[in-house]
């Protein structure tokens, strides 16, 4: 026992000696509490989260690195009392000049967080490798992920009828079990990408949706200050129920600025229309192939008070936000930021032009006897402000406007939305 | 760019969800030679909304590793015009900083006790570490010819400086929190673990940034 205890230490010796660690470690202590009333009922929800991380890095030859980075947290919802989860265990490999001088590959493995260009169709933590190779201007990058072992809570993996069944649905433990895969090329002006993603449900799936995405997108510079901001996705899929496969054909595209002008008190503003593709009901090759809605992998959150799915729907969202203290000597005050905002949102009239009748959207108290596109309106204000550097706060509100009446998007019984959302964090 | 919504644009965490101390050191942004890879967003200064396309902070050639040390000395001495105390120290001691792999409590009592202007430009690195302690600023119990690390060399910088810090750092003023506390003002890029190694380069651009910052706060 003693000889064994001997080796370890020397062993552990050897260790440090030739792997210098060094670690860091924390906690975080976030609280979210959003209050919202109009849209269905007046509701009140806080979420509390406490996470530990720690990491473990060592520098490595020609500014590379090793790094393993986890999280694990516990969060306490009125509906899920407990949810410990791992949010994070990232490896992180950086070799530098491993393909010759400016050139790096990186490479990630574990459960981290996986994102396309545009963030609209994949923003999710999964567990997974991700290759990139690094060279002077652009990148090239594989990934491939899992996504059935997310805690359900902490899934936004949602594609299919199943999925969407399974979102408040407290039986079930993990998220929808999905084989994820993506490349990417390009640079910040240009970038082409592919994504696709694999049901992996089997048997058991009312309805087995394999989809499938390229595209392209870019934020380049126009002139100083200003950016376009573009992004054009084609996306196949099979939706399979029972014995009949049909063919989805779906796309999703968006166009805008954004303009910084950090002289003008850190001034910031962003113009965007984006357009997700709605059911078309046209019948091409014997009805094995349909225009329908797009579908994203992890769906993303478009509005404070009105966020619908990312299908059907043609918004314009403009925003400006600043720092009006931005050079005070005090960071608490130089980084106090509000800012306003505004969203119009439209359904998608490609339908309505082939067909005369608009696609459902799945939103509560819609018209079924409207043709209108146009659904409302939503405007936002808030203050975001990292008071210390381990304390942070936003105070945000939000109002959706939505178009009602007798021939109107909604019916009256939709009210005026109204919502507030108060998030304080802070670091240990 | 901060989004409704979007409660992470605020704050940030190891992914850049709520505030994170690994938010300015994660991914390794290598500090040394400036060579950038970062998926923290705010951090960028090439593009203002940082993670744009998921890659906005490319791999860049690693040019200034190449820098001499001279030209190194020259790009300080010119970065710090106003500051007379560091355009005054010798040349002898700045290439002695640069010449160590890892840097000397006396020569990092030296930067920052004369950089401050705690400490005349005459002295010695070795009378340097005693003095800059008289003043309640060093790290009693190192010599001047022991290492120092990072959060030394961040919570002698943040106390010469008066740096008031974070909550964390109020309550319990230390070199843990004085180093999240400059890697969160951007005094210190790339890897920031309070017990890391520090060469004598990096402390000079680490210091090189503190006087940067105390020249824009006139």
């Amino acid at each position: 026992m003693k000889s064994m205890v001997l080796i370890l230490a020397g062993l552990a010796l050897v260790a440090s000696g030739a792997f210098a660690l060094d670690a860091d470690y924390g906690l975080t202590l976030d609280s979210s509490t959003f209050l919202s009333s109009g849209v269905i009922d007046t509701t009140y929800e806080s979420e509390y989260k406490a996470a530990v991380w720690g990491e473990l890095f060592q520098a490595t030859d020609k500014g590379g690195s090793l790094d393993l980075t986890a999280q694990g947290s516990y969060r306490y919802t009125a509906d899920r009392p407990y949810i410990v989860d791992l949010d994070l265990l990232r490896f992180t490999g950086l070799f530098s000049e491993a393909m010759g001088a400016g050139t790096a590959v990186e490479l990630k493995a574990g459960r981290f967080n996986f994102s396309d260009a545009t963030k609209l169709i994949l923003d999710q933590t999964l567990d997974g490798v991700q290759v990139s190779l690094l060279f002077s201007g652009f990148q090239v990058r594989l990934a491939g992920a899992y996504s059935g072992f997310i805690l359900n809570p902490s899934s936004n993996v949602r594609i299919s009828a199943d999925d969407y069944l399974e979102v408040n649905d407290n039986s079930v433990f993990f998220g929808p079990k999905r084989l994820i895969t993506q490349a990417f090329i390009g640079s910040d002006g240009f970038a082409l990408q592919a994504l696709a993603q694999f049901d992996l449900r089997g048997d058991t799936g009312g309805e087995i949706v394999n989809t499938q995405y390229l595209g392209i997108a870019g934020v380049p510079r126009l002139i100083p200050n200003l950016y376009l901001d573009y992004h054009l996705t084609a996306s196949y899929g099979q939706s399979t129920v029972g014995d009949k496969t049909t063919n989805l054909i779906s796309a999703l595209a968006g166009l805008g600025f954004r303009l910084y002008a950090e002289e003008l008190a850190a001034s910031r503003a962003h113009v965007q229309v984006t357009y997700a593709t709605g059911f078309t009901p046209v019948v091409l090759l014997l009805n094995n192939f349909s225009f329908d809605d797009f579908r994203p992998i992890s769906q993303p959150t478009i509005g404070l008070a009105f966020s619908p799915r990312l299908a059907n729907l043609l918004y314009l969202d403009v925003g400006y936000s600043f720092r009006p203290f931005v050079n005070n000597p005090s960071p608490s005050l130089s980084n106090i930021e509000p800012l306003v905002g505004a969203r119009i949102f439209f359904r998608d009239p490609v339908p309505l032009l082939v067909s005369g009748t608009p696609a459902d959207i799945l939103v509560n108290d819609l018209n079924p006897n409207s043709t209108e596109l146009y659904l409302g309106t939503e405007i936002d204000a808030g203050v975001m402000a990292r008071i210390f550097s381990d304390l942070g706060m936003s105070i945000q509100g939000g109002v959706f406007l939505p178009s009602t009446g007798d021939s109107a998007a909604f019916t009256s019984n939709r009210g005026i939305g109204f919502v507030l959302k108060i998030d304080v964090s802070a670091a240990i | 760019m901060a989004r409704f919504g979007d409660s992470e644009s605020w704050a940030l965490h190891p992914e850049g969800r709520g505030i994170d101390p690994l938010a300015a050191q994660n991914l390794s942004v290598l500090e040394q030679g400036d060579s950038r890879l970062s998926e923290s967003p705010g951090i960028s200064n090439r593009h203002p909304d940082g993670l744009v396309l998921n890659c906005a902070e490319l791999w860049k050639p690693n040019k200034e590793v190449r820098m001499t040390k001279r030209a190194m000395f020259l790009m300080l001495a010119l970065s710090a015009i106003g500051v007379p105390l560091l355009t005054a120290q010798s040349n002898e001691v700045l290439d002695a900083v640069l010449g160590e792999a890892t840097l000397s409590y006396g020569n990092a009592a030296y930067l920052v006790g004369t950089a401050s202007g705690h400490l005349p430009e005459t002295i010695t690195p070795a009378e340097a570490a005693p003095r800059l302690e008289q003043e309640g600023l060093g790290r009693p119990g190192l010599g001047p010819t022991d290492p120092v690390t990072l959060g030394d060399f961040s919570y002698m910088l943040t106390r010469a400086f008066g740096i008031h810090g974070g909550i964390m750092y109020w309550v319990l003023p230390s070199p843990r929190y004085a180093t999240r506390e400059l890697a969160y003002l951007g005094i210190i890029s790339g890897p920031a673990k309070p017990g890391m190694p520090l060469s004598g380069e990096r402390a000079l651009r680490i210091l090189e940034r503190m006087l940067h910052r105390k020249e824009a706060a006139r």
